[in-house]
């Protein structure tokens, strides 16, 4: 059995109404848009937001949204990465492989070992890409 | 070592059973070592019993080959986090102070850092944070070069690893003797005559030139001495049928009590590789049966071997026996026998040369007597390469003027900087000259 955990979350999905509207991705974690203005004003963060974002979800929306809906995505994912850090020892100790995860998220289907190595490379000021810890692991596998 | 943390050392085999097998010597001589607290193995689960075997490790822990496969085959987040959690299990917080790959591959070459506390500090092969392959010692970088071809390279496998490792090449590396395994095989075995082992193949029934039935039950009368048989992977029904026409016994021993019944029987005849490697680790006489007329220099399983081949032909059972009683059971043999290098035999004893580096030296073969001194030059070259010594003149003289194929010696010559200090000695002889 594949945990749970292990399957993809496609994305934070933005909705006037949470939960109703068709364009949302199967999967997808919704946030209302009167929840996400509560969040970005200083209001608790729902986990299981917290949990998305960390495993590599991105905030999306309608392609026909609003300016408001827009701009409120926008404060939201910027806002995101710091909100979600007293989340990150909880979600990190379920998960394991965090990069790894996020990586997975964003590719659609279910990317190769050697795509996902690629993507958790560690970048370098001398431009060459270091192999991180979830790096070498991956490469490890491509040789079973 | 007073006042010093002693090593956690960590040996990383991750290869077929031949191959932990080869790595006796090397956890034998570090699980020997003063400044080393614990010799931990870890190895696939499938050879746990074989890493069991090794002597001078305390501990083995198995990564699980299968679980992986199958999980990197439904998802591959789920075999890296199979992966991960199995790695942090055998670390349990203490990082390896020095971690041993013997496995050349890039499964082992990527693991092997994260199980060191210093990432660089790998001995065996490994692949660093920039993604290339760093050879922790110039034998390694000799093993990736020479050493899987089979013409140019001049040593064992099992002494290149060795001394990339800091390991005498003449390490016995026995297994350790097993006090239970050894009185169960005394009482399995009675108090007859111990049984010579007979492990064989069914690809070698295709190159003899007689039945494993044959020589089993001819061997066993010649000898006074009754004939076990071992199965080797995958040869089960192969033994089952000989055991069903000559009514020998058939050892159905654990591995670890495998070992101690080849000891206590002290004579092996195999045609397979790995058992020919097993019973070496035991320490036995074998007589090696191959098909080849030629011996590849880095399959030399041990030393006391008789490796016997036809020269495109096969072998006589008569032959076979002959070889057998002299070696396995000290029976004079006829000198004509031996000499005779027309009768289409390669014979050649494996053994430590004065180098301390197995070697396999013609018994009776058609090959010049040249060829066995030139590689042992080779060997000398080398490993003075290795500690950053210059070639000695009388080397590179019988290397270059006597080497038995100046293609080969081209060959070697050319590649590498051991070829550069060959070429300063030479200009430096004919400028003397």
């Amino acid at each position: 059995m594949i945990p749970v955990w292990v399957q993809r979350v496609p994305a934070i999905w933005i909705a006037v109404i949470q939960g109703v509207d068709p364009r949302m991705p199967a999967g997808a974690v919704s946030i209302s848009v009167n929840e996400a203005h509560h969040v970005v004003g200083g209001g608790p963060l729902p986990l299981e937001v917290a949990r998305a974002w960390i495993q590599g979800a991105d905030v999306e929306l309608p392609s026909d949204a609003s300016p408001e809906l827009q701009a409120i995505a926008h404060r939201l994912r910027t806002m995101l990465p710091e909100l979600c850090r007293p989340f990150e020892p909880k979600v990190g100790a379920d998960f394991g492989l965090p990069r790894t995860g996020a990586a997975m998220a964003a590719c659609p289907g279910i990317p190769s070992l050697a795509q996902l190595s690629e993507a958790v490379m560690d970048t370098h000021p001398d431009g060459v890409p270091r192999l991180s810890y979830e790096a070498r692991l991956l490469r490890a596998l491509t040789g079973l | 070592m007073e006042g010093r943390r002693r090593k956690r050392v960590a040996v990383l085999s991750l290869g077929t059973e031949t191959d932990v097998w080869n790595a006796a010597r090397i956890t034998a001589a570090w699980g020997a070592r003063r400044d080393v607290e614990s010799v931990e193995v870890i190895g696939w689960d499938l050879t746990h019993d074989a890493c069991s075997l090794l002597p001078g490790a305390s501990v083995v822990h198995d990564l699980p080959l299968a679980g992986l496969r199958t999980r990197a085959g439904r998802h591959p987040l789920a075999a890296a986090i199979a992966l991960r959690g199995a790695i942090d299990g055998i670390i349990e917080g203490r990082w390896f102070d020095t971690v041993l790959n013997l496995t050349y591959g890039g499964l082992a070459g990527h693991l092997a850092p994260l199980f060191a506390l210093d990432p660089h500090a790998v001995v065996g092969p490994f692949v660093d944070e920039t993604g290339q392959w760093r050879a922790s010692h110039p034998a390694f970088e000799y093993l990736a070069t020479w050493g899987l071809d089979p013409a140019l390279n001049v040593f064992s496998l099992q002494d290149v690893w060795s001394a990339g490792a800091h390991v005498r090449t003449d390490e016995g590396g026995h297994f350790t003797a097993d006090p239970v395994a050894d009185t169960l095989v005394e009482h399995g075995c009675g108090d007859g005559a111990p049984p010579i082992i007979v492990a064989p193949t069914t690809d070698a029934e295709h190159w003899l030139g007689f039945g494993w039935e044959g020589l089993v039950s001819t061997l066993g009368h010649a000898g006074g001495r009754p004939v076990m048989l071992v199965a080797p992977h995958g040869e089960d029904a192969l033994v089952e049928r000989i055991a069903d026409r000559t009514g020998a016994d058939v050892a159905r021993w654990p591995l670890r009590h495998r070992a101690a019944l080849i000891r206590r029987c002290g004579a092996v005849l195999t045609s397979d590789f790995s058992t020919s490697v097993f019973a070496a680790r035991a320490g036995v006489k074998q007589l090696l049966l191959r098909r080849e007329g030629t011996i590849p220099l880095a399959s030399l399983p041990g030393p006391h071997i008789l490796s016997m081949s036809g020269e495109a032909r096969p072998l006589h059972l008569d032959a076979v026996l002959t070889f057998a009683m002299w070696h396995l059971l000290q029976r004079q043999t006829p000198e004509p026998t031996l000499q005779n290098s027309g009768s289409g035999l390669a014979i050649h004893e494996i053994g430590y040369d004065n180098s301390g580096c197995l070697a396999a030296t013609p018994v009776a073969s058609r090959q010049p007597p040249t060829h066995a001194e030139t590689l042992r030059a080779w060997r000398r070259i080398w490993r003075d390469a290795w500690v950053n010594l210059p070639p000695r003149p009388a080397d590179v003289e019988q290397v270059l003027r006597h080497g038995s194929s100046n293609r080969l010696n081209r060959a070697r010559v050319d590649r590498g900087r051991v070829g550069e200090a060959l070429r300063a000695a030479a200009r430096a002889s004919e400028a003397a000259a």
